[in-house]
C-alpha cells in the first residue's frame, strides 16, 4: 500500500486512527494499541504481496529469538554464535531475494554455465527492514540496547507501518523507550499532520510531475535534454525519497513516535562528504556504525582506510539494487570521497562557496545518471549527451516546449530544496505577524491535502522510486 | 503560545474534517453506474476471496476503484486541471492542451507524427490492396489533426512530414490532400472529429463535385471526448448533422446479414449514448452500406476507416457520385474475410481515410500484413 493512494488516505488511515485512539493505554501501558498498530502493519504489508509478509514475519521472529540467545549467552561464545547466525540469516534472506539473479546472471557471463534464473519477486522493503532488524541484534551483542522479550513489542517495532517499506532505517535503540511508554498530545498529532501532508504534497505534487518531465526529455535526444533529464531526476528523487520520509515522520508523530531525520537539504551541501551527512542520513550511518568502523574505520592506518571505504561505498550502492549500475554509483562515490578526504580538502576549503557548491551538484547530477540507468550503454549514451556526443541537435523546439511548460514546478523544486522555505516561516513565526499562521497553516494543510488527492483520483503517475529496494 | 496551540487545534480539525469527511462520504454517497465525462464505467471492486486475497488481485483492483468512486471526482479531476493549467501554469495536461477559437476555449491533444507507426500502418494497406483493389483506384487520404491549425507551440502534427511518409510508403496509390479544406473550426472545439456541418470542402475535394449543402439540424449539446478528459469547464459545442434525404444505411449485423438502420440515430445507441458523435452511423460498425437511391451512377466507392468517416460518408453518398458507398472499419472486421462480405467491383474506387492520431497507432488495425 502506498502512503500516496486512495486506499491508504481514505480507508486505512482513518481506520487505523480511529481505533488506535479509542484502544485503551492502562496505566501508560502500550501493548492493546502496539497490537492494533501490529495488525495494522501486517494488513498494510500484505496489501502489496500477501505472501511475502510471511516472511517478513519469519525474519521478525528469528531476529527476535536471536536476541534471546545474544542475551543467554551473554559473556560466552554462544552470544557471538548468536549474533553470527543471525547475521547469516538475515543477510542469506537479503541475498537470495534481492541478489540471486544478479548473482545467476553474472555467473552465466562465463562460458559453458547457463544456471536457470530463479525469477523471484523482490519482497517491499527488505532492505529496510532487514537492517532494523539486524541493528537490534547488532546493538544487542554490543550491550547498547536491552533484549527486548516480548515479541509482541519486537514485531510491532520491525513492522511500524509508517516507515516499514522505505525508511528511514529507525534503530530500535532510537524507538525503544517509545515502544513501551510514549505520549500523544494535540501539538504532536497536529505537528505530525503538517509534516505528513507535507510530504504527500511532495511527492504527489512535485516528485509526481517531474517524473513526468523526467520521461518526456529523457526520450529526446539532445543537448538541453539531457542536462534537463539530469537535474529533474536529481529533484525527483529528492522529493520522492524526501516526500515519503516527511510521510513517515508524520505518521510516526501521530502515533507518538519520533523518527530521526532522513534528509538536511543535500543539495545545498559544499563537498561530498557533506552531501552524504545530509543524504539518506539513516543508511549512511547505518553502514558507518555497523560496517565501517567494524571494519576498522581510520583506526589501521591509511590503506585500510582506503579500503573500509571503497567497500563501504560498494556495499552501500549494491542496497540500492541488484545492478552493476548501483555498484557503480557506490564505489564512483566512495573514489569521490577518496579523493576530497586525501587531494581536495584543503583545495575545497579556498574555494568560493559558489565553486564548491557548482562541485557538488555537477559530481552529484552524473551520479544519477548511474543510479537511473540500466545498461552500461545507457549510461555511456546519456554522459555523452551532456557534452553533446551523439545528440541530434543541441536544443530542439519540442525540449524547449516541454521546459517551458514544466518551468514552473521546476522553479518551486529547485526552491522547496533549500532552506529558504524554513527560515522564512521560522522568521514569520518570530515576527509580529505570526498570529496570521494560525489561519495560513491550517488552510495550506487543506488545500495541499485536497489538491494532492485531486491529483490521486484522476491517476497521475504515482510510483515510489525507493520502494524496489 | 495562545496563537500556537490555536493553529495546532485548527490544523489537526482541519486534517480529520478532510479525511474523515472523505472517509464518510465514501460509505453514504452512491458512486455513479457511469463515468460520463470519461465514457467509461467505473473500476468494480475485486470478489472479496481467499484466491483474491492471496494473489493480490483484490488489493491491486482496490485502488482504481477507491480512485473511480471517490466522492466528487469529476470535481477532483477538474482540481487538478486547475492546478495543472493555472497554479503550475503547464501548457498541457498529459499532452491535452487548451486553445482559444473566436473567444471560447476548445481542447486538443498533441498528434506528433509517429513515423514508426506510420510505416506499419502504410504496410498493411499496401497489404489490402495488393489482395483486394488490384483492379480499382484506390486513393488515400490523411485528415489533418486539429492541433495542425490552432495557434500554439506543441508538438503538433506536422502535415507535411505525414504527407511526405505516405507519399514514400504508399508508391502506387493516389494521394488527397485535405489540409486546405480545413481549418480550426471545422473540428469540435471538445472533440477530436470534425464537424459534419463544416466539411463540405472536404466532400467536394474527394468526389471533384461542388456541391452544396445548406440545410442543419441541430440536435442539442455535445460535450466531446476532449472535454471529459482534460476535465475542465468547457462550453459545450452544438451538434448538428446535415439532412441527407437520398441516403440509406445498411448495417452488417452480428448474424452477418445486412439491416437497415438510420443513417442519423438520436437514440440510445446514438446520440443518447455514452458518446453523442454514435449519432453518425451508429458509431462504431464493421461493415455498413450507404446507396443513394436518387443517384443514374453506377459506381462505387469503399472507404477503408475511422470514426471520422461516420460524418463524412453520407455527405458522400448524398452527393450522388456513386451509387453506393461501403464503409469497412477494420478494427472490427478481420480482413481475411472482407472477400466473404464484401464484393469489390472492378474499376471502382477506393479510398484510406485516416485521421492523424489513429495512424499514429497502427496496433488498433488488426490486419496482419
Amino acid at each position: 500500500m502506498l502512503f500516496s493512494g486512495i486506499t491508504f488516505l481514505f480507508w486505512f488511515l482513518p481506520t487505523v486512527l480511529a481505533v488506535y485512539f479509542i484502544l485503551p493505554t492502562r496505566r501508560g501501558n502500550m501493548l492493546v494499541r502496539n497490537t492494533w498498530l501490529l495488525l495494522a502493519s501486517l494488513v498494510f504489508y500484505a496489501w502489496g504481496e500477501p505472501k511475502f509478509a510471511i516472511l517478513m514475519i519469519a525474519q521478525i521472529i528469528s531476529g527476535w529469538v536471536f536476541g534471546l540467545l545474544i542475551e543467554r549467552g551473554r559473556g560466552t561464545k554462544a552470544s557471538k554464535y548468536a549474533l553470527i547466525a543471525c547475521l547469516a540469516v538475515g543477510l542469506g534472506g537479503l541475498a537470495f531475494f534481492k541478489y540471486a539473479d544478479f548473482f545467476l546472471a553474472n555467473l552465466n557471463l562465463i562460458p559453458h554455465v547457463d544456471i536457470p534464473l530463479l525469477r523471484i519477486a523482490l519482497p517491499i522493503g527488505i532492505s529496510f527492514y532487514t537492517f532494523q532488524i539486524l541493528s537490534y541484534d547488532i546493538d544487542l551483542y554490543r550491550g547498547e540496547t536491552a533484549v527486548q522479550r516480548n515479541v509482541l513489542t519486537f514485531a510491532t517495532y520491525v513492522s511500524l507501518f509508517p516507515q516499514l517499506i522505505a525508511g528511514p532505517i529507525v534503530r530500535y535503540v532510537d524507538v525503544e523507550r517509545e515502544l513501551t511508554a510514549r505520549t500523544h498530545s494535540v501539538e504532536n498529532f497536529a505537528v505530525g499532520t503538517r509534516r505528513f501532508v507535507a510530504g504527500l504534497a511532495k511527492k504527489v505534487l512535485i516528485a509526481n510531475v517531474l517524473a513526468e518531465f523526467v520521461a518526456l526529455v529523457g526520450a529526446q535526444n539532445t543537448t538541453l535534454a539531457a542536462w534537463l533529464y539530469a537535474i529533474a531526476y536529481g529533484l525527483q528523487i529528492y522529493y520522492d525519497f524526501s516526500g515519503y520520509t516527511d510521510m513517515a515522520i508524520g505518521l510516526g508523530l501521530m502515533f507518538g513516535f519520533k523518527f530521526l531525520e532522513n534528509f538536511n537539504y543535500p543539495y545545498i551541501a559544499d563537498s561530498i562528504t557533506d552531501f552524504w551527512r545530509r543524504w539518506h542520513i539513516s543508511l549512511s550511518t547505518w553502514f558507518r556504525d555497523y560496517v565501517y568502523i567494524p571494519l576498522g574505520g581510520n583506526r589501521r592506518g591509511a590503506a585500510r582506510q582506503v579500503l573500509n571505504i571503497l567497500v563501504v561505498w560498494t556495499l552501500t550502492g549494491f542496497w540500492h539494487g541488484a545492478g552493476w549500475n548501483f555498484i557503480l554509483w557506490g564505489a564512483y562515490f566512495g573514489v569521490l570521497l577518496l579523493i576530497e578526504k586525501f587531494v581536495l580538502a584543503k583545495f575545497l576549503d579556498k574555494l568560493p562557496s559558489a565553486l564548491r557548491h557548482l562541485y557538488v551538484i555537477l559530481l552529484i547530477l552524473v551520479s544519477w545518471i548511474f543510479f537511473a540507468s540500466t545498461s552500461a550503454h545507457e549510461i555511456g549514451a546519456r554522459l555523452g549527451a551532456l557534452v553533446g556526443s551523439g545528440t541530434l541537435s543541441v536544443s530542439p523546439p519540442v525540449t524547449e516546449y516541454y521546459l517551458r511548460s514544466y518551468a514552473v514546478p521546476l522553479v518551486i523544486a529547485l526552491f522547496g530544496a533549500t532552506p529558504l522555505p524554513k527560515r522564512l516561516l521560522s522568521h514569520l513565526e518570530t515576527s509580529k505577524y505570526a498570529p496570521i499562521l494560525t489561519v495560513l497553516e491550517p488552510l495550506a494543510v487543506a488545500a495541499l491535502l485536497i489538491v494532492s488527492t485531486a491529483y490521486l483520483v484522476d491517476g497521475s503517475f504515482n510510483p515510489f522510486i525507493y520502494f524496489r529496494f | 503560545m495562545k496563537h500556537t496551540k490555536l493553529r495546532h487545534a485548527l490544523t489537526l480539525g482541519v486534517f480529520i474534517l478532510i479525511v474523515g469527511g472523505f472517509c464518510v462520504l465514501r460509505l453514504v454517497v452512491s458512486p455513479p453506474a457511469i463515468l460520463s465525462s470519461e465514457r467509461r464505467r467505473p473500476a468494480k471492486l475485486p470478489d472479496f476471496t481467499l484466491s483474491n486475497v492471496l494473489d493480490a488481485r483484490f488489493t491491486n483492483g482496490f485502488e482504481p476503484f477507491a480512485a473511480d468512486t471517490f466522492p466528487f471526482r469529476e470535481t477532483m479531476r477538474t482540481i487538478r486541471a486547475k492546478t495543472v493549467f493555472d497554479v503550475f501554469r503547464q501548457t498541457d495536461k498529459s499532452g491535452l492542451f487548451t486553445y482559444n477559437l473566436g473567444g471560447t476555449v476548445g481542447a486538443g491533444k498533441f498528434a506528433a507524427v509517429n513515423e514508426a507507426e506510420y510505416r506499419k500502418f502504410t504496410a498493411k494497406i499496401n497489404a489490402v490492396t495488393e489482395r483486394y483493389l488490384g483492379d480499382l483506384n484506390v486513393f488515400y487520404a490523411v485528415i489533418p489533426d486539429k492541433s495542425a491549425y490552432v495557434d500554439g507551440d506543441y508538438p503538433d502534427y506536422d502535415h507535411e512530414l505525414a504527407a511526405g511518409i505516405l507519399a514514400d510508403a504508399l508508391p502506387k496509390l493516389t494521394a488527397i490532400d485535405l489540409y486546405p479544406a480545413l481549418d480550426a473550426s471545422s473540428f469540435y472545439r471538445t472533440d477530436l472529429h470534425w464537424d459534419q456541418t463544416k466539411i463540405g470542402a472536404v466532400v467536394n475535394m474527394i468526389v471533384g463535385s461542388a456541391y452544396e449543402f445548406n440545410d442543419t439540424v441541430t440536435v442539442g449539446d455535445f460535450r466531446g471526448v476532449y472535454a471529459g478528459q482534460i476535465a475542465l469547464p468547457l462550453e459545450p459545442d452544438a451538434m448538428s448533422y446535415v439532412p441527407v434525404p437520398h441516403v440509406t444505411a445498411e448495417y452488417l449485423g452480428e448474424d452477418m446479414a445486412f439491416h437497415g438502420g438510420a443513417v442519423y440515430d438520436l437514440g440510445a445507441d446514438g446520440f443518447g449514448s455514452v458518446d453523442p458523435y454514435n449519432l453518425f452511423l451508429r458509431g462504431p460498425q464493421s461493415l455498413i452500406v450507404l446507396t443513394n437511391t436518387e443517384t443514374d451512377s453506377a459506381r462505387h466507392l469503399y472507404i477503408f476507416r475511422d470514426s471520422f468517416s461516420s460524418s463524412l460518408a453520407p455527405l458522400i453518398a448524398e452527393t450522388g457520385a456513386y451509387k453506393t458507398v461501403t464503409l469497412i472499419d477494420l478494427r472490427y472486421i478481420d480482413w481475411r474475410l472482407l472477400e466473404q462480405m464484401v464484393t469489390f467491383e472492378p474499376n471502382s474506387d477506393a479510398l484510406f481515410l485516416y485521421g492523424a492520431q489513429v495512424l499514429n497507432d497502427a496496433s488498433i488495425q488488426k490486419v496482419n500484413a
